[in-house]
């Protein structure tokens, strides 16, 4: 009780209006198929899964929080931590991982100072490995996406899960020599 | 019917049945660990693989429906081969703790780790370790243990539906979690304790049980719990005269398994420390008590009440038995006021609560009890639940409710001024302002008339008035009913339509509709509603009230009222007078006698001057406490015989200790009008005494011999004396009881009241006029207030808080108010505020929820710290005077 009393009290901190509108364009009777849409909206426009925006969902939807909690968790897309403008995704499929891919991973975590999992401090950066994706010919991959995209980027609002991917930009044939000058690319880029 | 071979044996089965549900028709073991028969199939544990003749791989036998021809084996090579797999693989991920888990001799894994000979596995060098957590209340957790068959998911999703626990992560690391893997009470857990109860192995267990006892250790004793009048079966663990744990049998009505909180852990209050032990007794209220022995306590009642009687008459005294107390108790408590005193002074707690069901419901259809069962509840077509909160007070009255709105399709019509949990699966939910039940229903029955939709045979063939009634309704068009009950007339309109349009309509309410100036009129209402539609008489249909305390129907089938004796034979009538008087072997006092609240101010008018409370906390639970207890103060001898140091037995001469129903023998009647029997699981503490010896000692000593060996001899009596009780004995309720009327020794029970004609002959439709509130919101007190109860307690608090789980979760009281008032008054959530009435005021803690109606404030009356009912005010039901506790003016201020 003393707990929930405490939540009721804070302020949001997060602005919920822009998730609103897009439930509200949603159906009135929601199922458990709407909940990856959703939750890949606001992964969208808050860059991660702020607790109390997937708490707002659950009221909104009435779909059981503990449900969107096990969802949210079970694929790796979701993250319940704010993320990095960029994710650099260091690809450690078989392939990969014969060409070096570990070097690779080596060479970014020392560059960017950073464990792979986590983000940099100033949230340009979050480092993650993935398992194969797919172009194994050009290993090792690396693939930096940017984890908070432009309407523009989505098109408005998602239909499927598939473009998830838009913002994704590949780079084959990563070496620890030439991935600093990858990097430093995405690391001039100013903020719009 | 499809046609199977199961191991060779043949077997008809339904083609919807699964191939594990035909193999048990045949008796076939099959193991399972994420089978459950109240669950969907998932088919995630593999261990119930069978072989199908032509299949290409072994199929799970919970999730596949049987065909045609099909030829099953059970117990081939490959099936043995895939579950021993199966058990090793589940091992491999499970610590090896067997050694000292509270589960062994009880977890499904052990067993058939047995049974298929699985010894280790071969894919892990060392199992996990343990990894208890004992941080919740109620619920002791070791994930470790967790073999992910998703049977807590399940039950809390399908049963409960309360979607506490979900499947987390992926691969090796999935686990069962809350929300954010938040602690049980901030992510809205009822500690029902289900995903405790289907947990296969020791993942999930329960908390105040953990390292007492093994399941071979304890004895099993069957009994009924006392926390509300659903009545639930309850199996009681017990080991060296402790109870350790409580669990349900599935197969017994009415729970099948289910159980709330209180039921499953308000089990340790019996052990409190501040227990009374020893009989208390003083000369003035202003001494401290002395500790006595019980033969001098008795003869100091003896001798007190005797003499009371001898200076100002039998009606100088009054005796008020409890709801909680057995019928063996409530029998004897009358029959010691009739007999033995000579007065028909007597009441019982129902006077509280469901006094106006019993008024209403014998004016409208000639008894005061339930018409159908509580499992018809889930196969209506159309619930009507008003005033009652069925979650938080019948927790498990409310599972079926929501079952049949969820799985069934039910519509279910809500009346009620709060926004209850049930308000979520309401088809309509009608907001009416407090007190204006009346009126609310008189709309439905103008729209139901006025459109046609009443069942014109079922009125011609079985009631009488429909004219009178019509010209009454008339009046109550949508417009006008809208205005005084403030629901949108469309939505009445809605209702009328729905609720007349089906033969399968149940009506089911609760202390919304009963604590009100007109509570007895709304009662006759609802009867009303059903007599017209003929919702009557036939399976799923009915009225049914939801009795409060677990023993209010049988406290009032008793005779512990004023003016009937068992089974509502009327002391005024002489050819049943005559039957007691001879019978208990004295004249009996014809004249009916006063009511609970009328004893109150006989007390103040110097009239009454003695008092026999058993089991029952008027000081706390009274409307208006503060003059319920000058009035006590007022009397020359108060005899409490109690638990614990209660309000009331605070202003007694005398308290005498008193057994609890884990401790007791006797029957219970549940608001269906099951007998069900009470078996004594634990000995009496030391220094108490049965509340029914403790009767037949104050009689025998004020010169009434009354002596019974056991309560059954008490039943039998009974028996003998009412005619619905006539077949009813110790042994034949042994099992899941008998529904009342019971005519003779091999009648089975009547679990449908009124089928072909009602009790008084007729069902009579009473035409009432709405009658407002006795004290409505005014400028000076302008929010109303409701009482009621929740979730985690019961009635004055004395056993529910003292169970340590149930208090973990839940330990103050909070008023609730609307966030319109709220901002108004400048108040927060948390904020302490100061409630105030005409006659007193109290400083209690605020939740601003719109579960408040706009205008209204909600109080329960659980907490001694918040003595709710010195605000609860003046109001009572013009016929059976229980107090109108949901509604009385209130104003609220920051304190």
């Amino acid at each position: 009780m003393n707990k929930k009393m405490q939540k009721n009290q804070e302020s949001p901190d997060i602005e919920l209006q822009k998730l609103e509108d897009y439930i509200d364009k949603f159906h009135t009777k929601f199922d458990n198929s709407d909940i990856i849409p959703i939750l890949q909206f606001v992964q969208d426009i808050y860059g991660y899964l702020p607790c109390d925006a997937l708490e707002f969902v659950s009221k909104k939807t009435h779909i059981p929080l503990s449900r969107i909690y096990g969802i949210s968790t079970f694929y790796a897309h979701f993250s319940f931590v704010p993320r990095g403008k960029y994710t650099i995704k260091v690809c450690i499929g078989t392939a990969c991982h014969v060409r070096g891919a570990e070097k690779v991973n080596a060479k970014l975590e020392e560059l960017l100072n950073i464990k792979n999992g986590e983000t940099t401090a100033d949230y340009k950066f979050t480092l993650e490995s993935v398992g194969c994706v797919g172009t194994c010919a050009l290993g090792p991959i690396v693939v930096v996406g940017t984890s908070k995209k432009s309407e523009a980027c989505c098109g408005g609002p998602l239909k499927s899960g598939r473009n998830v991917s838009l913002g994704d930009k590949f780079h084959g044939q990563v070496t620890p020599e030439n991935i600093e000058e990858i990097i430093n690319k995405y690391q001039g880029e100013t903020d719009e | 019917m499809v046609s199977l071979l199961i191991d060779g044996k043949k077997v008809e089965a339904e083609p919807s049945q699964t191939i594990l549900q035909a193999a048990q028709k045949l008796g076939i073991h099959i193991p399972t660990l994420c089978h459950d028969p109240r669950l969907t199939p998932s088919g995630a544990c593999r261990m119930c693989v069978v072989e199908v003749e032509g299949a290409r791989s072994l199929v799970a036998s919970c999730a596949t429906t049987v065909s045609d021809g099909m030829k099953v084996s059970t117990r081939s090579e490959s099936v043995t081969r895939a579950r021993k797999l199966n058990l090793e693989l589940i091992w491999s991920d499970h610590p090896n703790d067997c050694l000292t888990c509270d589960k062994t001799g009880e977890c499904q894994l052990q067993k058939f780790m047995y049974e298929y000979d699985v010894k280790t596995s071969r894919f892990t060098e060392q199992n996990p370790p343990s990894a208890p957590d004992d941080s919740n209340p109620g619920i002791y957790r070791d994930m470790n243990k967790c073999i992910l068959c998703g049977k807590c998911v399940r039950i809390c999703d399908e049963v409960q539906d309360q979607h506490i626990w979900a499947f987390s992560n992926r691969g090796m690391q999935t686990s069962i979690a809350t929300a954010f893997e938040r602690p049980l009470k901030d992510s809205g857990c009822v500690f029902c304790g289900h995903c405790v109860s289907v947990c296969p192995v020791g993942a999930l267990m329960d908390r105040p049980s953990a390292k007492k006892g093994r399941p071979w250790e304890t004895k099993k004793v069957r009994t009924v719990c006392c926390y509300c009048g659903v009545g639930c079966s309850l199996m009681l663990h017990v080991k060296g005269g402790e109870i350790l744990k409580v669990t349900a049998d599935t197969h017994s009505p009415p729970n099948y398994g289910s159980l709330c909180v209180k039921g499953r852990y308000g089990y340790e209050f019996y052990k409190s420390q501040d227990r009374l032990t020893s009989p208390l007794i003083r000369d003035h209220i202003d001494q401290p008590f002395r500790e006595a022995n019980w033969e001098e306590a008795i003869s100091l009642v003896a001798r007190k009440l005797m003499e009371i009687k001898r200076k100002y008459g039998p009606d100088a005294f009054g005796c008020l038995s409890s709801s909680r107390g057995t019928n063996e108790e409530n029998y004897l408590a009358q029959k010691f006021a009739r007999a033995v005193m000579g007065t028909n002074n007597m009441d019982n707690c129902a006077r509280v609560c469901h006094a106006p069901s019993v008024t209403g419901l014998r004016a409208a259809l000639g008894s005061g009890a339930a018409t159908n069962s509580l499992a018809d509840i889930e196969g209506a077509e159309v619930l009507i639940v008003s005033g009652s909160n069925t979650t938080e007070a019948h927790p498990v009255a409310a599972l079926k409710i929501k079952k049949a709105v969820r799985q069934n399709g039910a519509k279910l019509i809500v009346i009620d001024p709060r926004e209850i949990e049930l308000v979520r699966h309401a088809t309509v939910w009608l907001r009416l302002k407090p007190g204006t039940n009346v009126a609310l229903i008189n709309g439905l029955l103008h729209v139901i008339l006025k459109e046609g939709l009443e069942n014109k045979e079922f009125i011609r063939q079985r009631t009488e008035n429909i004219d009178m009634l019509r010209q009454v309704v008339a009046q109550y068009t949508p417009e006008k009913t809208e205005e005084i009950t403030g629901v949108p007339k469309e939505d009445i309109i809605r209702a009328a339509r729905i609720y007349a349009g089906t033969k399968k309509g149940m009506i089911v309410y609760g202390l919304g509709m009963t604590e009100h100036k007109a509570g007895s009129h709304g009662v006759m209402s609802l009867a009303n509603l059903a007599l017209i539609t003929g919702n009557v008489g036939r399976p799923n249909t009915g009225i049914n009230p939801l009795r409060g305390q677990n023993n209010v129907q049988g406290s009032c089938d008793m005779g512990a009222l004023p003016d009937v004796y068992t089974c509502y034979q009327k002391v005024d009538d002489p050819v049943i007078n005559k039957k007691f008087s001879e019978a208990w072997g004295c004249q009996l006092p014809a004249k009916p006698g006063l009511k609970e609240p009328q004893m109150y101010r006989e007390a103040q008018a110097d009239k009454l001057k003695a008092m026999y409370i058993i089991g029952y906390d008027p000081a706390a639970t009274q409307a208006n406490i503060n003059e319920v207890k000058s009035a006590m103060k007022k009397l020359d001898f108060l005899v409490v015989q109690e638990l614990f140091m209660t309000e009331t037995a605070k202003l007694a001469h005398v308290v005498l200790p008193a057994g609890c129903f884990f401790e007791k023998d006797g029957t219970f009647t549940n608001a269906e009008r099951r007998v069900r029997r009470l078996n004594q699981a634990i000995p009496l503490p030391k220094g108490t005494k049965h509340d029914w010896e403790i009767i037949c000692l104050i009689a025998s000593t004020m010169g009434y011999p009354m002596h019974y060996n056991h309560p059954s001899e008490i039943m039998d009596e009974i028996a003998r004396l009412t005619p619905e009780f006539a077949g009813i004995d110790f042994k034949r309720l042994e099992g899941d009881g008998l529904v009342w009327p019971v005519w003779d020794k091999n009648h089975p029970g009547t679990p449908i009241l009124h089928k072909d004609t009602f009790t008084r002959g007729k069902g009579r439709l009473n035409d009432l006029l709405y009658t407002p509130s006795e004290e409505l919101p005014d400028d000076d007190y302008p929010l109303y207030l409701t009482t009621g109860r929740r979730l985690y307690h019961y009635n004055n608090g004395s056993m529910s808080l003292r169970n340590p789980e149930i208090y973990a979760i839940s330990s103050e009281e909070f008023v609730e108010i609307h966030p319109d008032e709220a901002e108004r008054l400048g108040i927060q959530t948390g904020d302490t505020v100061r409630v105030t009435s005409r006659r007193g005021s109290l400083e209690v803690k605020a939740e601003v929820t719109t579960k408040s109606r706009p205008g209204s404030v909600f109080l329960s009356f659980h907490f001694p710290e918040t003595p709710t009912n010195v605000l609860t005010g003046p109001g009572e039901d013009l016929l059976a005077l229980t107090p109108e506790y949901k509604v009385c003016a209130v104003k609220v201020e920051k304190a």
